[in-house]
């Protein structure tokens, strides 16, 4: 009885783990095919049978990327303003995440629930008045329009809230009976304690940033101030557009992304888990 | 903020706000930063685009006409505006419970006692993580007529279409491509909530002599639901929001056959430069999406067993 | 993260992306255009140059737009953040000047004797027209012609182009073979595109219209149904493809990649040819005609936008660009033929066999210019698509079409109760 049962065991393992071979092959080729297509020549990637590996191998189209577009440019907005926006939100999340978590003030449970309200509201719901106030205050086509709106998010008040509310009170407590004012309490004692959280969010908050197209879209009209994934959408439009010379730039965009989530996996995925799975 | 000198409280100071007073002024300040970039980006115009419906607000002409309810009246009889709808609901109908299944079976998948799941974790979950604009471009050669998807369709004799080319397969192209993607990000969401499943109550089961089909419906569904409603939720704002491939593939077409909602609101407001038109269609977003989310409430409701 | 680092740290980097890098200096004169190619880039780079000699104390900045040009030029100039001169085609004249976003220029043109506007091509010049004043100048032009490639065309044992609607869709089934031999068609005779201007010749050619004198819809009528129908037919045929249908990008692309035998396109195309598909044989003729001759002009020129800082700074380099130096220049891109009669003789274009059918098409050509908006032109190509990818009914799809977009007699509105004055000149 026991042997079938372990036989049995055995081959729904195999089973299940065909299937995930099989879907890991779907959900990764795509991309090892255009990392293929990037080191190709360009000329045909059309011709059929269609090869995993190049017969020819080259780096050109890296290479054009860099001289025949403004790559670098747009690379630079990119990581400036990710940068720029995830130190934002480390500290303006954890502050407002600090005031829902430990300090009691009136509405604050109210307040709490129209934030969360508004992660049910899509952008294009709030993309035009957005425009329209950056329009106002003259500020179309800057680095401000990039940043500024994207300095707080509720997302990630709600990541520090729940973190902070882990934390033992004690730390605290003890803090303030030292004397500490509340702003140092935060400060000194709790952030420090909430490596792992602000990790995360950092992480998270920089990579959806770096992939951010619709409002770079629109609140951009020169080259100079493209971000990445902009940059390149405009460049698919261009009539002399080659195929090779695109697979190679969204390799590079992908890259930076890639190499955090694999470095940092566990803080990746943790953020996600955090954020709200509990209800 | 202040580095003030440290106080203590005690007798001798001046008349001592109540200490409730001084943590609701310390919420103040603590929120403020916050609150004023949520006010002016966020609140502000969510509010402001109620306004904007009611005008005649091209973004070329100095002056704005109040319209009434004109713009929604003309919506009414905009066909483009339907087909909009139209696709934006085949989309939602499609895509969310698409993408809810896939991740489910997933994460059941990779939960079992298998080697390597941080490898098989990190494989789905990449989509997810990539620029939208990268996997556009990657599944636009992939659906091209020569690509990648003909090619592997004509070893089976099948002869594929261009397929964002085609007006009747081009949606199901894009919605394919977005479970694609999105379903790794509701595999981890499902993985965390099958992990919180107390393995006591699976032994309790097994010792009352259950299947393992009747585990899955009696522990596993139950403790799950809180993530069911957390992924459908999500996956129903998500696909509401759908654009980038479609801006980056189709354009709306062919025939406008990818034109969604949120495409129909982005041409309105940045390619014809309507913002009161399209600002109403925003509101009628809002208001669908509002509908949508209350009555899955009632459909599945979140309480924990 | 080992350390957090100090907030003042933080905060500078905040503040200077908030606050700093990105404010254009006011006195540089700001140029903008689309790049046709690497060389007309190059050139256009030059040209700064030679005029920044010129006018030491009048720096330029130049700030090309990739693609999606007209798209990111509106949104600038309806947030008035164009820069000082813009690259526009004459197309949107009719549309800006309604918008009132461009500065007319005839106040620069009387105080300038030595800028001789007569050197232009009249039709070329009138087309940057609009409501009696003049709103920019051109720099070149391109006609429609018909490129063929001379090789397939021997193999099918043709001579010559096509000269009439008979021999072009006669020809067209001539050159769709099987060249392989493994049973399936893989050259076609013709790609078309679905785009608007590449079907107008055919409804012009058919006596046909877009729109009529009073700047309201004719594409209901019968001429117009009649020619795409023609061209709908060849589709349905099989001796026709729409670019998709071969896996190219656009027509032109089908033609490099040696799918089709024959294609319509600008000037522009050639350099496109040369560089993308070296090794295709191609030359250029007039475009068959239907019951008469016709083809489209696109004109490229500069502007200047009403709300730009400095618009005696702006007409000194405009009339640089557009002047008779600047033509000589840009000549040598071979983006287009130059607007300018005196630089087409010094040059000898119709010595050129390329260039010359371009310039001969001129004589029956008229100026791809509409005034009528956006969303208008929109629908148009969803029906186009309709009817080149789905094979619906020409008429009724037209129908279909000249209803939705008709509100009283006049076009689909873009501001309510201040009806768009589509009236635009009569077709030339």
């Amino acid at each position: 009885m026991n042997r079938s049962r372990t036989i049995r065991k055995a081959i729904r393992r195999s089973a299940v783990l065909a299937l995930l071979l099989a879907a890991t092959g779907i959900f990764t080729l795509p991309f090892i095919w255009s990392l293929s297509i990037s080191f190709q020549p360009p000329g045909d990637v059309f011709s059929w049978p269609i090869e995993l590996i190049p017969d020819e191998f080259t780096l050109q189209n890296y290479r054009r990327l860099w001289t025949e577009i403004p790559f670098a440019r747009w690379l630079l907005n990119s990581g400036g303003v990710a940068l720029a926006v995830t130190l934002a939100n480390l500290f303006f999340d954890a502050l407002a995440g600090y005031a829902f978590a430990r300090l009691r003030f009136p509405g604050r449970n109210l307040l709490f629930a129209l934030l969360l309200a508004t992660l049910m509201v899509p952008a294009h719901v709030t993309l035009v008045p957005k425009f329209m106030l950056l329009n106002a205050l003259g500020l179309v086509n800057t680095y401000t329009a990039l940043v500024a709106p994207a300095m707080v998010q509720v997302v990630g008040i709600f990541l520090m809230k729940q973190f902070f509310e882990s934390i033992p009170k004690q730390l605290e407590e003890a803090a303030r009976i030292d004397g500490c004012n509340r702003f140092q309490v935060f400060w000194r004692v709790v952030l420090p304690a909430s490596r792992p959280a602000l990790a995360a969010l950092g992480i998270y908050t920089f990579q959806s940033n770096w992939n951010e197209f619709l409002w770079p879209l629109v609140v951009t009209t020169t080259s100079d101030r493209f971000t990445l994934p902009v940059g390149l959408a405009m460049f698919r439009y261009e009539f002399r557009v080659e195929w090779t010379m695109l697979m190679a730039g969204a390799v590079l965009i992908a890259l930076p992304t890639l190499i955090i989530f694999l470095v940092f996996q566990r803080l990746f995925i943790q953020g996600i888990a955090t954020s709200g799975l509990k209800g | 903020m202040s580095e003030a000198m440290s106080r203590k409280a005690g007798p001798g100071r001046p008349a001592d706000m109540p200490e409730r007073h001084r943590e609701a002024w310390a919420a103040f300040f603590f929120l403020s930063p916050g609150l004023v970039v949520l006010s002016l980006f966020v609140f502000g115009p969510l509010v402001f685009i109620f306004v904007v419906a009611f005008f005649d607000w091209n973004l070329f002409r100095p002056e704005q006409h109040f319209l009434g309810v004109a713009n929604f009246v003309e919506l009414a009889g905009d066909e483009l505006f339907f087909t909009a709808l139209r696709n934006t609901t085949v989309y939602v109908l499609g895509v969310v419970p698409a993408q809810t299944l896939l991740a489910l079976l997933l994460a059941l998948a990779v939960n079992q006692n298998i080697p390597a799941r941080g490898f098989f974790r990190a494989a789905f979950y990449i989509p997810a993580i990539t620029s939208s604009v990268v996997t556009s471009i990657i599944f636009l050669w992939i659906y091209s007529k020569p690509g990648l998807l003909n090619y592997v369709l004509s070893r089976f004799g099948i002869v594929g279409p261009d397929w964002i080319g085609s007006p009747k397969y081009a949606l199901g192209a894009i919605m394919a491509l977005n479970v694609w993607s999105t379903s790794g990000y509701f595999m981890v969401a499902f993985l965390a909530g099958l992990q919180g499943i107390p393995a006591s109550l699976y032994e309790a089961a097994r010792i009352d002599g259950a299947s393992p089909w009747a585990r899955f419906r009696h522990v596993t569904v139950p403790g799950l639901k809180p993530t069911l409603f957390f992924v459908v939720i999500l996956g129903i704002i998500g696909s509401f929001q759908v654009f980038d491939q479609i801006y980056m593939m189709s354009a709306g077409g062919p025939v406008n056959a990818t034109t969604t909602l949120s495409y129909f609101i982005y041409n309105s407001a940045f390619r014809y430069f309507r913002f009161g038109y399209a600002a109403a269609a925003a509101v009628v977003l809002f208001a669908v999406i509002l509908l949508v989310t209350r009555m899955q409430r009632k459909i599945v409701r979140p309480e924990a067993p | 993260m080992s350390r957090i680092m100090p907030l003042r740290a933080i905060a500078v980097f905040i503040a200077a992306f908030l606050f700093g890098c990105g404010r254009p200096d006011s006195d540089s004169i700001r140029l903008t255009g689309w790049i046709a190619s690497p060389i007309e880039e190059n050139l256009t780079r030059t040209f700064i140059d030679t005029f920044e000699q010129r006018h030491p104390g009048l720096p330029v900045r130049y700030e090309p737009i990739t693609a999606n040009y007209m798209d990111k030029l509106l949104l600038m100039l309806a947030t008035g953040t164009a820069p000082d001169v813009v690259m526009i085609e004459a197309f949107w004249i009719p549309l800006l000047v309604e918008y009132d976003v461009l500065l007319p220029l005839d106040g620069f043109l009387v105080r300038d004797p030595g800028f001789f506007p007569d050197d232009f091509e009249p039709m070329l010049l009138d087309a940057f027209r609009s409501n009696g004043a003049l709103y920019g100048l051109p720099k070149d032009y391109s006609t429609l012609a018909l490129y063929f490639n001379p090789a397939m065309f021997a193999e099918a044992g043709l001579a010559e182009p096509p000269r009439t609607w008979e021999e072009f869709a006669e020809y067209a089934r001539r050159l769709t073979r099987d060249t392989d031999g493994d049973g399936s068609v893989d050259q076609y005779g013709y790609s078309h595109a679905e785009d608007l201007e590449y079907s107008l010749p055919f409804v012009w050619q058919n006596r046909g219209e877009y729109l009529d004198a009073q700047g309201r819809a004719a594409f209901g009528e019968p001429a117009f149904a009649e020619a795409l129908g023609f061209l709908q037919r060849m589709k349905t045929d099989g001796i026709a493809v729409m670019p998709s249908d071969v896996g190219a990008a656009w027509n032109m692309d089908a033609f490099g990649r040696r799918r089709v035998a024959m294609a319509i396109s600008g000037f522009w195309a050639a350099n496109f040819l040369n560089e993308t598909h070296a090794g295709t044989p191609y030359r250029a003729a007039l475009l068959p005609a239907g019951k008469k001759a016709a083809s489209v002009a696109f004109v490229a020129g500069y502007a200047v936008p009403k709300r730009t800082r400095n618009p005696d700074r702006a007409w000194q380099l405009l009339r640089y660009l557009t002047g008779r130096e600047g033509g000589r220049i840009w000549v040598k891109s071979d983006v287009g033929l130059p607007a300018r009669r005196s630089i087409a003789l010094e040059s000898k274009i119709e010595r050129d066999p390329l260039k010359r059918v371009f310039l001969q098409s001129l004589d029956h050509a008229r100026i791809w210019q509409f005034r009528v908006n956006q969303r208008v032109l929109d629908e148009t190509q969803s029906v186009l698509q309709a009817i080149f990818l789905t094979g619906a009914a020409v008429q009724s799809t037209l129908d279909d079409l000249k209803r939705r977009v008709e509100r009283g007699g006049q076009f689909h509105a873009d501001v309510r109760g201040h009806e768009s004055q589509s009236r635009s000149g009569p077709p030339r």
